[in-house]
């Protein structure tokens, strides 16, 4: 299958959504380039965010040398025409490098225009949050030393600048020392990875919470501009040990439309296999882990009694249970037997069963209910303007889904896989569980019908790969378990094998951000299960930082507030 | 060894410090409590406080925002102690480090940091070898209590 994109796309997007740009390049798959003046920048975004409510994927920017810094705003278009991705480009000068922050417009900028900041030194003028992103906040003092500069303490003053009340950061003043402010981590019990959650309790009721992450930064993008497309794809693999096909299959995807790529079918339908059966066991990890924390115990060995079925599967195909290794540019390294898809078959159908039977179980647990429903409310408003992605956004009934808005190199073709996207009316934990249990049951009819397809067919599994042109661009998108996952690749001018630079936004960057504000309101016992809710990954994020309070103003007594007054009272 | 010595190393208490994995070998981890291979059949258990920790287990190649936190973990944990190093990142900082040591991110492996005891190599290790790692730090374990 060659990957095309429409032909007429630059003159499209000329002509229909932003005709001021000084240059327009069609990429691959319809992408299009458009490049502004670096001071257009937040006219574009308003228009793109406010008027046609397009999404931004992510906001980056590339070291171009003597030339200055390109700074990449990437926003999806999908909902307008088919599968469009408008990267909008802007040339800034390297000494004194600054663009304006377009955080407060859609606030999700924030974070990565912090982390511009701290990757390449560009100043994003009037951002809310001026706080570091991946270093410490110790930094550039020692970490040992515990001394924080000013402007990076959690105490820091709110500025002139800020709009959304969602940027306050948290201060303690001594008028509020009735409430407490309890730190989760960096090791705690109801998190596996590190990061700190400050939530500012009054009783047992949060009030404000604030996440502090970025311990995991293991500098892979630059690893992988170092070692070439070929190790990348390995590379890539391991930013996530549980979603590993999904990078997998993001970074493949970016590679091939750097080039004219041709991949054989049956390669595409072990890549489907692949990513679906690695969504099901993520998926059942994430049941096993949401039931250990709402303390039911069944639950957990259930669902991770049936994820190993599962390892099985995906171990008998590839040789591995994590990092597959399979993935290459124009195909895959390894071939499924007939047999062996015939014989997977039979444990995919039965595992669906198993499936239906979880969902049943789940949808009607007294202890899921009681626990889950109405946790970690989140609207769809709040969904769009947080920039949720994947089950935590389809379950605030937002229709949003990279294998239908905007396919990878694999087989999500409606007319040949029959597959549906799942969304709930929840918009709480108990949505995003049941939207997670029905879409085990989609990937296991899509991975059945993939095995079948493998079961009647032989064929080439790869293709050579054709050269990458110098200088080329691409984005690559993808589903993983958690959400949309994003690669941007910029080809080298000089060397065919090396990536100039690679960016990577990963789901739970987008996820993480939400977490506070999800928090909010929530009673402290379920803060385990709100910040599991969005199936964190930090190995992959490890970027996130946010600030939440909420505005202290009344007017009349309710019954809450009597509580929240008796409950001032009882401590001081 | 007294009688408190003999149960302990009967049931050796694990505390997973994750130092900057992929989570891979987290989960592996976590699969060897899940049904099918069960440790706690074994006594072995995961402890949610390193204070209450016989075997420290790490994965991860210690970025260097971990730093203080991993040292402060590892003195938490009484004496005797045995750590043990899961994965291919964890025993000499697998592709972040071996061919890169100037990475700027990360430390490299907690070895550097660290006394480690067992080293548990694979990207990641499957259960069995997890377990097979658990049972060598225990044996080592049995042996430090000996010479205390």
């Amino acid at each position: 299958m060659k990957f095309e994109g429409a032909p007429d796309i630059a003159e499209y997007v000329k002509k229909e959504i932003y005709p001021d740009g000084l240059e327009y390049v069609p990429l691959r798959e319809n992408r299009v380039a458009v490049r502004v003046a670096p001071e257009d920048l937040t006219k574009v975004a308003e228009l793109f965010v406010k008027k046609y409510e397009a999404r931004l994927i992510h906001a980056t920017a590339v070291d171009l040398e003597f030339k200055g810094f390109e700074v990449l705003h990437i926003y999806d278009f999908s909902k307008k025409r088919d599968r469009l991705v408008v990267v909008v480009k802007a040339l800034v000068e390297k000494d004194n490098p600054e663009i304006p922050s377009i955080a407060n417009i859609t606030w999700q900028a924030a974070w990565a225009e912090k982390e511009m900041k701290e990757l390449l030194g560009i100043n994003p003028l009037g951002t809310p949050d001026p706080r570091h992103q991946f270093l410490p906040y110790e930094w550039p003092n020692p970490v040992e030393s515990g001394s924080i500069p000013e402007g990076n303490k959690f105490e820091t003053p709110a500025s002139a600048t800020q709009t959304k009340e969602m940027y306050l950061p948290l201060r303690m003043p001594i008028e509020e020392a009735y409430q407490s402010l309890i730190p989760i981590g960096p090791y705690h019990p109801g998190v596996i990875e590190g990061q700190i959650v400050y939530v500012k309790v009054e009783g047992e009721q949060v009030v404000a919470a604030d996440i502090k992450t970025g311990f995991h930064h293991r500098g892979i993008m630059k690893l992988i501009e170092q070692r070439g497309y070929n190790k990348g794809a390995f590379i890539a693999e391991r930013v996530c040990g549980i979603c590993s096909a999904a990078h997998g299959l993001a970074y493949i995807t970016c590679t091939e439309n750097l080039y004219e790529a041709e991949v054989p079918d049956r390669a595409l339908y072990i890549r489907t296999l692949l990513v679906e059966l690695n969504r099901i066991h993520s998926h059942l990890l994430w049941i096993g882990v949401v039931a250990d924390v709402i303390g039911w115990k069944t639950g957990f060995m259930l669902t991770w009694g049936l994820r190993e079925r599962v390892m099985d599967i995906i171990e008998a195909i590839t040789g591995n249970r994590v990092n597959y290794g399979i993935w290459r540019m124009g195909g895959v390294s390894r071939d499924v037997s007939q047999e062996l898809a015939e014989k997977a078959k039979r444990t995919v159908d039965n595992l669906k069963e198993e499936c239906a039977k979880l969902l049943a179980l789940v949808a009607e647990h007294p202890v899921v209910k009681s626990r889950l429903i109405g946790v970690g409310p989140l609207t769809k408003a709040q969904a769009f303007d947080g920039g949720a992605v994947g089950p935590v956004a389809r379950a605030s009934n937002w229709k949003i889904d990279v294998r239908a808005d905007n396919p990878p190199h694999a087989i999500y073709d409606p007319k040949i896989v029959s597959w549906e996207v799942i969304t709930d009316d929840h918009c709480d934990t108990y949505g995003r569980t049941l939207v997670r249990v029905k879409e085990l049951l989609v990937s296991c009819g899509i991975v059945s019908q993939c095995l079948e397809y493998l079961a009647k067919t032989t064929g080439e599994i790869r293709i050579k790969p054709k050269s990458v042109p110098a200088g080329a661009e691409a984005v690559g998108l993808n589903e993983a378990p958690r959400g949309e996952l994003a690669y941007y690749i910029r080809a080298s001018d000089t060397d065919a094998n090396l990536p100039h630079s690679i960016r990577i936004r990963t789901p739970s960057y987008r996820n993480n951000a939400i977490i506070p504000l999800m928090l909010v309101g929530s009673n402290l016992a379920d803060v385990p299960v709100v910040m599991g809710s969005t199936d964190q990954c930090l190995a992959c994020t490890d970027r996130v930082e946010v600030i939440n309070e909420k505005d202290g103003t009344r007017k009349s007594l309710t019954w809450d507030q009597l509580i929240n007054l008796s409950r001032r009272a009882s401590r001081c | 060894m007294g009688i408190i010595d003999k149960s302990r190393i009967y049931s050796p208490w694990l505390y997973h410090l994750h130092c900057g994995g992929c989570n891979g070998c987290d989960i592996e981890t976590l699969a060897a409590l899940a049904p099918r291979f069960d440790v706690e059949r074994f006594g072995i258990q995961l402890v949610p406080s390193p204070r209450h920790a016989d075997i420290l287990l790490t994965t991860g190649c210690v970025p260097k925002q971990f730093i203080p936190m991993v040292k402060r973990i590892y003195e938490q944990v009484p004496e005797p102690k045995v750590v043990v190093a899961v994965g291919s990142c964890a025993c000499g900082g697998s592709l972040f480090y071996d061919d890169a040591p100037d990475n700027y991110a990360i430390l490299g492996h907690p070895d550097l940091l660290i006394p480690v005891d067992v080293y548990v190599p694979g990207c990641a290790p499957k259960p069995e070898a997890v377990i097979n790692g658990v049972v060598q730090g225990i044996l080592k374990l049995a042996e430090k209590r000996t010479k205390k």
